[in-house]
């Protein structure tokens, strides 16, 4: 798969928020993380590139195709989406969600063929979820559905993964599961994007960063190119923190003063 | 899928096996063997014959319809709007089909279906156009804009009725729901269209299923939300307004029954929509047995019936539910 290409993308809320890039690519097989304080455009962003909103003016594209006007259909072969929380109303079990994720696959009956079946279990089994598969989805934890969300987006076996915040609210050991899904993913050749407010996992896993302020790109590339000192005091307008090597993993991390 | 058919075959068994047994009770006594060779032929105009031929067999018929149409549309608006709450009435659609049918019988008219159809129709485009903005439907503007109808609307039958008071018993009755004016015309033409939609609704049953993870997401998984809820929404208020202006407001089977049904099949709707058209279909066959056979030679407006059953059913299953 070819970089991902935004030019001249403008996308307003109201009066109140524009989203403005001039210029941005995004590397293919990498994993990307989109940081910023809050209200910088961040999940805009993310859900510019899911098709849930269409940009006002400009164009995104994978090398020479122009993906915004795709159906819905062929662009969930491309994206894949795990949303920060999902909330269902009715019983549908793990296995029916993760299942869901075949859809651009399959068949708008939903019938699964034996692709779709092995797909959604090896899904299942990567983030542990494969004992709850008969589970009901709103009875899980919130750790346990972020797993779920996960395994759907495993199973849809798109090009790009976009997550929105998944290590949110997680504890550690959930955290760490989930970090590792993101890397083994990208270690099979697929593109990952996620928002977080962890600048710590995105010094751990992240290997190009987007920084965000304002809804504009104010850096983006490599992660130790970005996430310097002064790009990180420019983009939250906050000063009281240090960054320092970690022992153990050799990257860098972030910590506060205070 | 051969759970579903295998459920699917057992309810139609029983379905059959019930309105077999709804033929045998009546105000008049007619034995299950004559009912059988009437039904074979024999007795070609006899009282029995068209007792049997003329009022009970239409009128089971058109409540098995009329309940089934009921189940799915309760069952599809569900799902659309995520909200077991929801009741096809909910949508303004009834009160469309009562103000149009209130505007016949005051007219005079004989034929009340097509003003009620009419009626519930312009109510139903109203609610949707009101709802569209910028090209996408908002389900809780949808939802909000259709009880506001519905109250408006409802209004409106009252001020019909207050200012032409002799009409308004055959407006109560009519709202109170009716299966006894049925015939043979009306309900190959409900048959139809229930076969139709349900075979319809089944088409994109698994989208519908993708639409519970909300607009947003489903889109990402490949379903192309605004068709969908345009399909899903059309499909279920012509269903519901053919059910209200074949036989008036029955209430609490749209709620009731995929409610219930959703506890022992799951909320997937490739099953849940074929057992919601059959329980519905059940149950208002039941209702309107008891509502023919328990106050000889009365009978009860089904309506009551329905809402004396599915309202404390429902409680029970809320409480269940916690």
């Amino acid at each position: 798969m070819d970089s991902i290409k935004l030019s001249s993308v403008i996308f307003r809320y109201g009066a109140e928020f524009t989203l403005d890039i001039d210029f941005l690519e995004i590397p293919a097989g990498r994993i990307t993380v989109i940081a910023g304080r809050n209200g910088a455009g961040k999940t805009t962003l993310l859900k510019l590139l899911a098709g849930i909103y269409t940009p006002f003016q400009g164009g995104i594209s994978i090398g020479a195709k122009d993906i915004k006007t795709e159906s819905a259909l062929k662009r969930a072969g491309i994206f894949s989406y795990v949303p920060q929380s999902e909330e269902q109303e009715f019983g549908y079990t793990v296995w029916e969600i993760t299942a869901m994720g075949r859809r651009p696959h399959g068949n708008a009956l939903g019938i699964l063929d034996e692709r779709d079946v092995k797909a959604a279990k090896e899904a299942l089994e990567l983030c542990d979820m494969a004992d709850k598969k008969n589970r009901e989805f709103k009875s899980l934890s919130g750790g346990e559905k972020r797993l779920a969300l996960a395994a759907r987006a495993i199973a849809q076996d798109s090009l790009v993964m976009l997550l929105d915040e998944p290590s949110a609210f997680l504890d550690i050991g959930h955290q760490a599961k989930i970090f590792g899904i993101l890397k083994a993913s990208r270690d099979k050749g697929k593109t990952v994007i996620m928002v977080t407010h962890d600048i710590n996992a995105a010094f751990d896993i992240a290997d190009n960063v987007i920084l965000m302020s304002g809804g504009k790109v104010i850096a983006s590339g490599n992660t130790d190119t970005v996430l310097t000192e002064e790009n990180i005091r420019g983009a939250y307008g906050f000063d009281k923190f240090g960054l320092a090597d970690n022992p153990e993993t050799g990257k860098k991390s972030i910590f506060l003063k205070i | 899928m051969k759970k579903g058919i295998l459920i699917s075959l057992i309810m139609a068994g029983v379905l059959v096996i019930f309105a077999g047994v709804a033929l045998c009770f009546g105000s008049a006594k007619i034995s299950f063997m004559d009912i059988v060779s009437i039904l074979g032929g024999a007795g070609y105009g006899t009282p029995d014959y068209m007792i049997i031929t003329g009022l009970r067999l239409p009128r089971i018929i058109l409540a098995v319809i009329v309940g089934a149409m009921l189940g799915i549309s309760g069952a599809v608006l569900q799902s659309l709007f995520r909200n077991s709450l929801v009741d096809p009435f909910i949508t303004g659609i009834s009160s469309g089909a009562a103000l149009g049918a209130s505007i016949g019988i005051i007219s005079g008219l004989t034929f009340i279906i097509a003003p009620a159809f009419a009626g519930a129709m312009l109510a139903v485009f109203f609610v949707y156009g009101v709802s569209i903005k910028e090209g996408r439907v908002n389900s809780s503007r949808l939802l909000l804009t259709g009880v506001m109808t519905g109250t408006m609307l409802s209004s409106l039958v009252m001020l019909l009725s207050a200012v032409n008071s002799r009409d308004i018993v055959k407006v109560i009755y009519w709202l109170m729901g009716d299966l006894s004016a049925s015939d043979y015309t009306q309900i190959k033409f409900a048959a139809i269209l229930l076969i139709a939609a349900l075979g319809a609704a089944m088409f994109y049953a698994n989208d519908l299923n993708i639409m519970s993870s909300g607009e947003e997401t489903a889109s990402t998984l490949g379903v192309n939300a605004e068709f969908l809820k345009l399909f899903y929404f059309i499909l279920a208020s012509i269903l519901t307004a053919a059910a209200v202006s074949l036989s008036g407001v029955i209430g609490f089977i749209g709620l009731v029954v995929p409610h219930a049904v959703r506890k022992f099949t799951g909320p997937d709707l490739r099953l849940l929509l074929p057992a919601c058209a059959f329980s519905g279909a059940l149950f208002l066959l039941l209702c309107d047995t008891a509502a023919r056979t328990a106050f000889l030679p009365g009978e009860l407006p089904v309506g009551v019936i329905t809402g004396l059953i599915g309202a404390p059913v429902f409680i029970i299953l809320a409480r269940r539910g916690k």
